[in-house]
């Protein structure tokens, strides 16, 4: 447990030193500390990489030889979290910037605060950690999630630029945005990468719970609002992708449909008793 | 220092006196082969734009009349007309002034990034009609990359100042990389053609004229590869283009907010910019107000052009410390060139006595060169070690002068000739290193 601490004191450390940097480079004139923020998210997620992989295999060898963290609602965010530093670091590596950084490093933090307690583990989780299924619907939810957040993340840049000209703000206050449309192109991209993502860990969690419980569907609201995250979604990207409509409307549409994904993710939690209880 | 700059620029000088003594890209590589002939000169660069001449040179002293003469030759004036605008820097002074204008401190908009790539392509003629040498060619390499270095490292270069620069960068915040956007260009006055201008360069696509004369409208697209349109459809255009820049004499407002609402539905919202640079305006103000139109009008790109100069203008301290930093650090590469001889004269000294030394002991190493040869050369490079690098830390601080006098009057370097060491041997008597081993 003292392992687990300091391991992930090392994360949130590398992450809040990430996140000084990017204030730094955002506000100060010298354009050097940028390299060195990533190279703490790097770090960060190094270390964060270490400490899931020790807690899945080494650490709790509870009911079976493999476990991934994600019994508790701690585990949980911090394994989404990692997704989070994972879809940014390794599938968005081009598209870094330090506002995108600036932004992100507070919320891995955030994330990450809920590992530090202890929660009461879901045992009827437990047995299932060997299904292949059950992995993938995991996997595939998690990073289906962090997709959805950055284009959340990427949706109030895109406001906040667009209010800026709007207002003809003073050039230096956005001068480190990406355009308009780079944004939008990115917040749509990032969805249709939760769609595919999210829509896996419902076949996946179809097949899972068919192997299992002899069902397609758990009669749990998460099951539920996951279908109906999914569905908005994918009306978003319809609207967007095929009807071409554009601009800053559509942008404040993917960010309510993102309260839907932090109802499904956070908000069913509390309120359900089940095997999604506690689960991103 | 024997470097000079004799010149004029934008503070010194009105531009009628600028104009007669500015240089043609053709005249420029003749007066660069025609300087040759400039008595004590022995390397020169010569930089010209509409802001500013300036003539390099490294020469013998007074060097400086000569080029003030070759300018008044050159353009055929009296040396009088355009002297009291001149100014002359002599020594670091001159390094200093040509880092200053590298980095866009010196010029009429601070920080503009054009004045780097004017010196890099006079630097480039001036290299490749053999008029650089070792020391101009250095200093004008070190004014690049500081120029480089403020740009990058502070926001001296930040923030466009210039109405049709502001048009482009807040166009590019908008649509990101201007590649397929289509441009509008409603009127056409000085500044639209400007602003085209920056647009095309910035990789804008389809680009419309509509103007009331369209003969006017006909000469600017051919100029830039637009195409003309009649006044009157204008409005039809509006629906397919992306930035629109309107800059007619109309005394009302041409562009009105309900035509604008109808058209943003019917685009669904494909955002829209519009740059109205037109007194009175051409778009009414309310547009603003309608989602994905950006409206910014003459007063709005002045304000950013003012709020950009500001924040370039807190950057200047930064950008002096470092152009300093650059200036000490060619100082002391000065100061140890004028080490270079002596230390080839010190090292040929070494090598003579050596030589000397070998030839009289060489029977005993037979079979043996290379390893004879290579003890040779790590005892010269042991003994010359600790003097250069003193020569090396006394360039730092500006005593090396002092140490080439020791060294001079030590070693008797500067009366020295070839195979004097022998000679000496000879002349003295001294013992043989051969004999003192059989001794």
């Amino acid at each position: 447990m003292e392992l687990t601490i300091f391991l992930l004191s090392m994360v949130v450390s590398a992450y809040l030193l990430a996140f000084i940097l990017f204030i730094i480079e955002f506000v100060n004139t010298e354009r050097k500390h940028f390299r060195w923020a990533n190279r703490f998210v790097e770090l960060g997620f190094l270390v964060h990489t270490l400490l899931i992989f020790a807690q899945t295999v080494v650490i709790r060898n509870v009911s079976s030889d493999f476990h991934l963290p994600v019994t508790t609602l701690g585990e949980a965010s911090g394994f989404f979290a990692w997704s989070l530093a994972f879809i940014y670091l390794i599938l968005l590596r081009q598209r870094k910037s330090e506002i995108f950084g600036l932004v992100l490093a507070p919320i891995l933090v955030l994330f990450l605060i809920p590992s530090f307690f202890r929660f009461e583990i879901n045992p009827a989780l437990l047995k299932h950690h060997h299904n292949g299924y059950f992995l993938i619907h995991i996997l595939s939810a998690f990073f289906g999630y962090a997709c959805f957040a950055l284009s959340f993340i990427a949706g109030v840049l895109y406001l906040n630029l667009d209010r800026a000209l709007k207002r003809k703000a003073s050039f230096s206050s956005y001068h480190r945005f990406p355009s308009l449309e780079g944004l939008e192109r990115f917040i749509f991209k990032t969805i249709l990468w939760g769609i595919v993502l999210l829509g896996f860990a419902i076949i996946s969690g179809a097949l899972w719970t068919q192997n299992a419980f002899g069902t397609l569907i758990l009669r749990e609201p998460k099951s539920f609002a996951s279908l109906l995250t999914w569905s908005v979604y994918l009306v978003l990207v319809y609207f967007h992708e095929i009807r071409e409509r554009k601009g800053r409307r559509m942008v404040q549409m993917s960010l309510g449909a993102f309260v839907l994904v932090l109802f499904t993710f956070l908000g069913t939690s509390f309120f359900q008793k089940g095997l999604h209880a506690g689960v991103g | 220092m024997d470097l000079v700059c004799i010149g004029l620029n934008h503070k010194s000088c009105p531009v009628e006196v600028r104009e007669k003594i500015a240089f043609s890209e053709s005249a420029l590589s003749r007066a660069l082969s025609e300087m040759r002939q400039i008595e004590g000169l022995r390397e020169w660069f010569v930089l010209s734009t509409c802001n500013r001449v300036e003539l390099y040179g490294r020469g013998f002293s007074g060097v400086e009349e000569n080029l003030i003469q070759f300018l008044a030759d050159f353009h055929g004036l009296e040396g009088c007309q355009y002297r009291t605008y001149l100014y002359c820097h002599r020594g670091r002074e001159v390094a200093h002034h040509l880092f200053r204008v590298a980095s866009g401190l010196d010029s009429l908009v601070i920080g503009e990034n054009e004045i780097y790539g004017q010196i890099r392509n006079a630097f480039r003629l001036a290299n490749e009609l053999g008029s650089l040498d070792s020391i101009l060619y250095q200093l004008v390499e070190r004014a690049l990359r500081i120029g480089k270095k403020v740009r990058s490292e502070t926001k001296i270069g930040e923030g466009a100042v210039s109405v049709s620069s502001i048009a482009v960068e807040l166009a590019e915040k908008i649509f990101g990389k201007l590649t397929g956007e289509r441009v509008l260009i409603l009127g056409t006055g000085k500044m639209s053609e400007l602003t085209m201008k920056h647009l095309v360069k910035a990789g804008a696509g389809e680009i419309i004229v509509a103007s009331r004369t369209y003969e006017r409208a006909l000469e600017l697209s051919q100029k830039y590869g637009a195409k003309p349109i009649g006044f009157d459809s204008w409005l039809r255009a509006l629906r397919t283009s992306d930035i629109v820049i309107s800059s007619t004499s109309a005394p009302h407002s041409i562009v009105k907010f309900d035509d604008v609402k109808s058209m943003m539905a019917e685009r669904r919202h494909k955002p829209l910019f519009f740059i109205d640079i037109a007194v009175p305006r051409d778009v009414e103000s309310r547009v603003a107000e309608i989602d994905d139109v950006y409206l910014y009008n003459i007063d709005d790109l002045k304000t950013v052009s003012e709020a950009n100069l500001r924040m370039r203008k807190k950057e200047i301290a930064k950008c002096e410390g470092m152009i300093l930093e650059e200036l000490e650090s060619f100082d002391q590469w000065y100061e140890f060139l004028e080490a270079g001889p002596v230390i080839q004269k010190l090292t040929t000294y070494f090598d003579e006595i050596v030589a000397a030394e070998v030839q009289k002991a060489v029977s005993k190493f037979k079979g043996k060169e290379e390893d004879l040869q290579r003890l040779i050369q790590k005892i010269k490079a042991a003994l010359l070690h600790t003097p250069v690098e003193k020569l090396k830390e006394s360039a730092k601080v500006g005593a090396i002068e002092r140490y080439l006098e020791t060294l001079h009057s030590l070693f008797k370097l500067e009366q020295r000739k070839p195979n004097e060491y022998e000679k000496e041997q000879k002349r003295e008597n001294v013992p043989s290193l051969r004999r003192s081993e059989s001794d």
